[in-house]
């Protein structure tokens, strides 16, 4: 069935969108925000609010209708497809299956100096009801904070043994993100370190698709707590580690 | 490019796989549509389980990799009906190597690994490559070919005489003296500590051999210490040069004598003029100022391509 955006009635495609212009507030700014919400495919749309941004820039947040609808059937996604566990399941699962103490080293990379996105994952209290990796018994991780540089990861993953990497990038603008995130992949490349971690990424903009790309082994959008990124490294890891018995048992 | 190399060779059987994702309708960043990627019955590819199941095309599993990446093991399959195929194969350089060698084995004539973004480390899994250089990059055509031209001088570093070849052997970082004598340096590595690794390299140096990544904090130390150490780089590659645009532009600048244990072979440069995004450079001009930067042929697939 398809669906439109929920606004004060099911699918009456009600948007809300919100930009700046490099124009003064006034009529003439928000005839031009309308005719641009008119390019994007709303008709008739409406500016509900326009305010003066310094000299020679003004916000506005505009409504509208999208005409447009979507199938979610028809929508194809690739999403992390291990089993999800609880905190109290991971740590059963380390001490039964993998039988070690796992290393998690995780940092927000680059120019990025958001610890948001990291901390949730990584610190004791952890965020939303969901405790963070230094929570769990039988792991031990090393939260790097900000703007760490991909070279100053790589030497702390050596330096503490490391099974898992953890790149968290909030700030996307102008795609730096993917800049940060590819450079890593191929500094890992370079030394020929990537088959030794498990390399993980996540953040706003961040889908599994996209880690895929990336050369990631997974990737964690909005809504990913701790226990998701945990519950994918400790199966992930242990499925490695039993191909890599077989292997050796060949 | 990836369906203009297929069809340019109709008589060959061919292997395809992809570092990243290819042949899907909407692009997994921008959401715009991507061409897909048509195979013709009788083709290998090496694609992961969850792409294989979405693939239009009909195709019988020829051997299973153990390689696993995020969307399941990497499968090498033969096509027994034409059709559309998503492409998602190894995501390391290690695995794309096995996975060449799977489609070799399996009686594929020519192999084509499609890239993702900008990253280049697989090439190193590859006998020869294409570089692509598009508007995509930027709507300011004189940066798009001063990167491309940055790009084009690295992929060309001239490889080691033949008597340094031993040295891939060796795991450690260390310099080399006039006769070509490697003496092993402490740090294993320069990332993270540029500093420490160049403090351990003695007057005497006439080089200084590098096996893993030269990135931008090495490449700024050296410039820093242009006056006080004059030694050449050996690394294993172009590859290895992981840094920003304007750090090799400085790196070069210095004038250093740079060689690689494994020179790349560039086939050709593929020209786009459009971008995704909208924009586009007008094709001639475009050609005329990439001419200028390489002799390597240039090719436009929608222009130069039946």
């Amino acid at each position: 069935m398809s669906i439109r955006p929920y606004g004060d009635t099911l699918n009456d495609g009600k948007v809300q969108l919100s930009f700046t212009l490099p124009m003064d507030a006034g009529a003439h700014g928000i005839a031009c925000a309308k005719e641009l919400a008119r390019q994007m495919g709303l008709p008739n749309p409406e500016v509900a609010h326009c305010e003066q941004m310094g000299e020679g820039f003004s916000f506005y947040v505009v409504y509208g209708m999208v005409p447009f609808s979507v199938n979610p059937e028809q929508v194809e996604v690739h999403q992390v497809e291990t089993q999800a566990m609880t905190m109290a399941q991971v740590e059963a699962f380390i001490r039964e299956r993998l039988g070690r103490e796992i290393v998690f080293v995780g940092a927000s990379t680059g120019t990025d100096a958001h610890t948001v996105g990291i901390d949730a994952i990584m610190n004791m209290k952890g965020y939303a009801g969901h405790y963070g990796l230094e929570r769990y018994e039988g792991v031990r991780a090393y939260n790097l904070g900000s703007q760490v540089p991909n070279a100053v990861l790589i030497r702390k993953a050596l330096e503490v043994n490391a099974d898992v990497l953890l790149v968290s990038q909030t700030v996307t603008q102008k795609d730096i993100h993917l800049k940060n995130l590819e450079e890593l992949v191929e500094l890992l490349e370079a030394e020929g370190l990537r088959g030794r971690f498990l390399l993980l990424c996540g953040g706003a903009r961040i889908t599994h698709e996209l880690a895929k790309e990336l050369g990631y082994d997974a990737g964690f959008g909005p809504g990913s707590y701790a226990s998701d990124v945990a519950s994918f490294a400790v199966q992930e890891l242990a499925a490695r580690q039993d191909a890599k018995t077989r292997t050796q048992g060949n | 490019m990836l369906n203009a190399l297929i069809t340019a060779h109709p008589k060959a059987r061919l292997g395809v796989s992809s570092i990243g994702l290819d042949g899907e309708e909407l692009d997994t960043v921008s959401r715009l549509p991507k061409p897909r990627v048509f195979l013709p019955a009788g083709s290998l590819l090496a694609t992961a389980e969850d792409c294989l199941a979405q693939s239009e095309a009909r195709a019988r599993v020829a051997a299973r990799t153990g390689i696993r990446t995020g969307l399941g093991e990497i499968l090498v399959a033969s096509v027994t009906r034409p059709g559309n195929c998503l492409l998602g194969g190894p995501s390391t350089v290690e695995g794309m190597a096995t996975v060449r060698d799977s489609l070799l084995r399996l009686g594929a004539d020519k192999v084509f690994i499609d890239g993702a973004f900008s990253r280049q480390s697989h090439a190193a899994a590859a006998q020869a490559m294409v570089y692509v250089v598009g508007a995509h990059a930027s709507p300011v055509q004189s940066r798009v070919v001063a990167s491309a031209g940055l790009a084009l001088r690295r992929f060309a570093l001239p490889g080691v005489p033949d008597a340094w070849q031993p040295l891939p052997a060796q795991a450690n970082p260390g310099w080399l003296d006039h006769q070509g004598r490697y003496t092993a340096l402490a740090p294993a590595t320069a990332l993270g500590k540029p500093a420490a690794l160049l403090d351990a390299v003695p007057a005497g140096a006439c080089w200084l051999y590098l096996p893993g990544a030269v990135d931008t904090a090495l490449a700024d130390a050296l410039v820093a210490r242009r006056s006080e150490q004059a030694f050449g780089l050996i690394v294993q590659s172009a590859l290895s040069l992981v840094m920003s645009d304007a750090a090799l532009g400085r790196l070069f600048r210095l004038g250093r004598d740079i060689r690689v244990l494994r020179p790349l072979t560039l086939a050709f440069v593929a020209l786009n003029p459009y971008s995704p995004a909208g924009h586009r450079f007008d094709s001639a001009a475009f050609r005329q100022a990439m001419r200028a930067v390489t002799d390597l042929p240039l090719i436009n697939v929608a222009e130069d391509v039946n």
